[in-house]
């Protein structure tokens, strides 16, 4: 008794274990969710990129570099320069040693002198930093202002005269010759502020030390106008981007808002009323999920009713399921076989490309031909091999026999694309793996499985997605073959699609709002099925 | 003796213009029997109403009055037969030749190029084009004539003598002593040799399967689109008509009693300028968001890219209620006049613009290098010159197949047109396209007593009538149609 209660606890603790296992990997993949989901969602890296260049932008700054105001200095100054940052450099003290310093100095009667020499080399190093920024503001203004004037004179140089490569020449010149004589003088200015600002001694470790508090405390506090400046202009061009933007999306955006966002909204807004009429827009009512219930509810549309015994949704689903697994493994067999070869490859190329140029009715109607009753060439082929075909989109079809003409056209039809797209694809693998494949003596269908595939991943994801939500919005295919009725003369089934179904809702009965409820309906179908690809082929696809 | 015409230049210039010349009498030739079969299509008397088809025997006239002399239908139908076979060979013929003639340098001309021009003065005979026959040959001969300096005869004795030596060779070879390693590495590659043959015609076999299951349709269109009525819904028809049976009475019936020659106007109205406006708008849009740096670009780009995801039957609805007669729209259509303008503007602005060309054309605007727009600039160019001078040049072929898709989308366009002419069934029906006409055009025939059988020649010959001119212009601008589908996909 006692083992078996000890087994029981056991098998206990190792199902929750288990299930703490399960309930912490959901939490932590949530709350890493949750903070991805976030630093998406606030620009995070952005933000963190943008800090990284402002203190870049501050170190430099405060460390003399040369880059910053685009005036070379003079050899005397340079060496100055040179000096300092020795002398920051080569203080390796740490901050316990500056503070030991600077503690061993306070009782000192010379503290003070100390604080203020410092305090006044500290002073001056920041007089210059000031004036420094103050020439420098002026130094960019000048020379944007010198750069508009050239614009200024190059726009007034008309293309068309004789001379117009002289005059650029010569208007280049000018401009380079101006800029040198800014730069001269911008270069006397900057040495006059340090002839301003002469120089003391000053005892270098308390010096270091002060000089670090004094660091610290002026990185976090210096301005930052220059950048100020750019952001302006910034600024300025954009608008008149957005302008000449507006000018040229006009057209577009005009038709698009009209015919595609309008819609969009109105569709949501039409599955709301109930009862509307088109003819003078009255609604009768509002209904939030009215219309969804009703045409989740009605006859022949998730359900097969009694009458007619076929749904909407079993037809659109049989239609995808069936048509596109089949389109997509011949359509990639013969892109591969037409790889492989040269001789016929043109024509044969122009033969498969065929169906997609042609008018989709008229060849249905072709088909419903060649699928006659009696006399139809599909059913003289089957005489052949003594087969009575019986009849296939006439008058006795049955359900099945009507499905596989459909799936067969809209194979027919679907295959050319395919066709076009894969055969690009594998046209763009590099020689390379194949050949590496060839020397390891691979078989060919081990090749195709293990090179082929995994690099038009890609590409067969796109064209699965695309033809699912293709296979989605049947509705030609089926009018083609079978009239409007979508079913074969005196069936009591039919072959409708969800598309169909909408069509119906519009023109026949005249219900608006079931209908924009409806394609909703489909809208979100399409994008389930979208999300679920997309997730699924995550592992399988590679880039 | 060295023959005189051996490297010599001026012959060069002989072959050249005789070329010309041969080129030229194909053509006039095939302007020719153009204008015969034009002048036979017209004669063909249509009868009144779609009964008087059935049986064409009775009523049709069977013997025509042409400049003076009497032929039988039957012999119209096997000359119109003849000559459109024809004029499809010479045309592709010129065209292949034509291209042949610009290509030549003056190192092409060997014994090749002889036997080239001999084989296609034997195909120039398909066409009955005798003269251009005797000058291909002349052709040949100045080629041989320039290559080796010996005529058709000398020709044939040096391959012979060619020939010979390599037999000789052959035996010697044969003849000596073979290393085991030889005689092993000759058996596997033997055996390899098999092996590729053996996959080689797999490949063959399957690729051939399905192009031929890909083409019976379109044959079997073509051929019961020329089939007389009892043919058509017979329960045996047959694969194969000779000539002198093909009804081209059908298609002139279709084209005017049925009122085809209207529907293909009116697709032609809309497929052009709905092409036109679509690129108008796709330019200025692709270089908008390709070359122009404003606030929210990307976010406005995917913004229009997701509305490509969405059906378009949510457009469909609001859009019909936009361009009827009611409160809260245009009222276009619904009106109960017939205004034409109306109808086509319906047909054509909501397909304006489409958000995949403009994503397509945008990739190639955004392959023009960035510094040649800033030199152009400092050119003093301003954006539109821009556009229209360098960019436009660049996207040239990316704009001719949006132009061909853009033509084939409208003709193949079906939803939206039968929607918007249903509303008034006998004013709309003046402006269907042909898709919709295919399908709502009755080609039923009233035997009256409630017995009504469709005319399938009728009907097939409708959708030939609309199918084949796509095949044509796909035949001819086929290269750029499947680089354009080709590049969208992968791109995609």
């Amino acid at each position: 008794m006692k083992t078996l209660f000890a087994k029981i606890k056991l098998g206990f603790a190792k199902v929750s274990w288990v299930l703490r296992r399960l309930i912490n990997r959901f939490k932590t993949a949530f709350k890493s969710g949750l903070s991805k989901v976030w630093a998406l969602a606030t620009n995070k890296d952005k933000r963190l990129a943008k800090q990284r260049i402002k203190l870049d932008y501050l170190k430099d700054y405060l460390a003399f570099e040369d880059y910053n105001l685009d005036v070379r200095f003079d050899v005397d100054v340079q060496q100055l320069r040179q000096e300092l940052k020795e002398k920051v450099k080569t203080s390796k003290q740490t901050q316990k040693q500056r503070d030991a310093t600077i503690n061993s100095l306070k009782g000192t009667p010379g503290y003070e002198t100390y604080i203020q020499s410092y305090e006044a080399a500290i002073k001056r190093l920041k007089d210059i930093n000031q004036a420094r920024l103050v020439l420098a503001t002026q130094y960019e203004k000048d020379l944007r202002e010198l750069e508009a004037n050239t614009d200024k004179r190059i726009n007034k140089i008309s293309y068309k005269t004789s001379s117009f490569d002289q005059k650029i020449l010569e208007v280049h010149e000018a401009h380079r010759q101006e800029k040198e004589a800014l730069r001269i003088a911008y270069n006397e200015a900057s040495y006059q502020i340090l002839v301003d600002h002469p120089k003391e001694d000053y005892q270098t470790d308390v010096m270091d030390a002060l000089y670090h508090v004094e660091l610290n405390k002026a990185y976090k506090s210096l301005p930052i106008e220059r950048r100020k400046l750019e952001r302006r202009d910034k600024f300025v061009t954009s608008t008149k981007s957005i302008l000449q933007a507006t000018l040229y999306l006009a057209p577009v955006m005009i038709l698009l808002a009209l015919f595609s966002f309008y819609p969009i909204v109105n569709s949501f807004r039409l599955s709301i009323y109930e009862g509307y009429s088109e003819i003078d827009g009255s609604i009768a009512g509002y209904t939030l999920f009215g219309n969804f219930i009703n045409v989740l509810k009605d006859a022949n549309f998730i359900v097969p009713s009694s009458h007619t015994g076929s749904s909407a949704l079993i037809n659109t689903t049989l239609i995808v399921a069936l048509s596109v697994p089949l389109t997509i493994i011949i359509g990639l067999a013969i892109a591969v076989g037409l790889n492989s070869i040269k001789p016929l490859k043109g024509v044969l190329q122009t033969i498969f490309f065929l169906p997609y140029v042609t008018n989709s009715l008229a060849l249905g109607l072709v088909f419903s031909y060649i699928f006659r009753n009696d006399g139809g060439l599909f059913n003289q082929f089957l005489k052949i091999f003594n087969i009575d075909g019986g009849a296939w989109v006439g008058v006795g079809a049955s359900y099945w026999k009507a499905m596989f003409v459909l799936i067969i056209f809209s194979v027919w039809n679907g295959l050319a694309f395919k066709i076009m797209v894969f055969l690009s694809a594998i046209q763009g693998i590099d020689e390379q793996y194949y050949q590496a494949a060839s020397i390891d003596a691979t078989p060919r269908f081990k090749q195709f499985r293990r090179i082929t595939v995994p690099l038009i991943s890609p590409t067969i994801l796109y064209i699965v997605i695309t033809s699912v939500i293709g296979g989605f919005k049947t509705y030609t295919s089926v009018i083609a073959l079978f009239g409007q009725s979508g079913a074969p003369r005196g069936a009591t089934y039919n072959l409708k699609t969800i598309v169909f179904y909408i069509y119906d809702f519009f023109e026949v009965t005249g219900k608006l709002s079931e209908a924009a409820a409806a394609s909703i309906i489909l809208f979100a179908l399409i994008l389930m099925m979208t999300l679920v690809q997309m997730q699924v082929s995550k592992k399988r696809v590679h880039y | 003796m060295e023959n005189k015409n051996l490297k010599n230049p001026s012959t060069l210039d002989l072959i050249k213009r005789l070329s010309l010349v041969a080129i030229g009498i194909d053509l006039l030739l095939i302007l020719v029997y153009t204008t015969i079969v034009a002048i036979l299509f017209a004669t063909i008397q249509v009868p009144a109403a779609s009964a008087d088809l059935e049986i064409p025997e009775a009523t049709l006239r069977s013997s025509y009055e042409i400049f003076g002399r009497t032929y039988s239908a039957a012999t119209i139908n096997t000359l119109i037969s003849v000559l459109i076979l024809f004029i499809i060979i010479g045309i592709t013929l010129l065209v292949f030749s034509i291209k042949h003639h610009r290509t030549r340098e003056h190192y092409d001309f060997h014994r090749w190029e002889g036997g080239n021009r001999m084989l296609h003065a034997i195909l120039s005979l398909l066409t009955l084009n005798f003269v251009s026959f005797g000058i291909k040959l002349l052709t040949a001969h100045y080629v041989f004539q320039y290559a080796e300096g010996v005529s058709f005869l000398g020709m044939w004795r040096i391959l012979q003598a060619e020939r010979r030596e390599k037999k000789e060779k052959a035996k010697q070879y044969e003849n000596e002593e073979k290393t085991p390693e030889e005689i092993e590495i000759k058996k596997r590659v033997r055996r390899q040799i098999w092996l590729k043959i053996l996959r080689y015609s797999m490949t063959y076999i399957f690729l051939i399967l399905i192009a031929v299951f890909v083409l019976i349709p379109f044959y079997w269109m073509i051929l019961t689109s020329l089939k007389t009525f009892q043919e058509a819904r017979s329960n045996t028809p047959r694969f194969w008509v000779p000539f002198s049976e093909f009804q081209w009475v059908n298609i002139k019936f279709v084209i005017e009693q049925l009122d085809f020659g209207l529907y293909i106007k009116n697709t032609l109205i809309v497929a052009v300028l709905s092409t036109a406006g679509t690129i108008v708008t796709t330019v200025l849009a692709a270089f908008a968001f390709a070359r122009i740096e404003f606030k929210g670009r990307e976010a406005l780009f995917s913004l229009l890219l997701m509305t490509m995801m969405i059906p378009g039957e949510i457009y469909m609805i609001t859009n019909f209620i936009t361009v009827s007669n009611n409160p809260s729209g245009f009222g276009w259509i619904g009106t109960g006049v017939d205004n034409p303008i109306g109808y086509f503007a319906t047909m054509i602005l909501p397909f304006m613009t489409s958000v995949f060309y403009i994503f397509f054309l945008r990739q190639t605007f955004k392959q023009v290098p960035d510094a040649l727009y800033k030199a152009a600039k400092v050119d003093g160019c301003s954006d539109f010159k821009f556009l229209t001078r360098v960019m436009l040049p660049v996207g040239g072929p990316t704009i001719f197949t949006i132009t061909i898709l853009s033509i084939l989308g409208s003709w193949n366009a079906f939803v939206w047109p039968r929607l918007i002419t249903r509303v008034e069934p006998g004013i709309g029906s003046k402006y269907w396209l042909i898709s919709v006409a295919l399908r709502e055009e009755s080609f039923v025939l009233d035997k009256g007593g409630g017995v009504a059988e469709t005319m399938f020649n009728l009907q097939i010959a409708a959708s030939a009538i609309v199918t084949v001119p796509l095949i044509i212009v796909f035949l001819a601008l086929r290269k750029y149609i499947i680089r354009g589908v080709g590049s969208a996909g992968t791109k995609g």
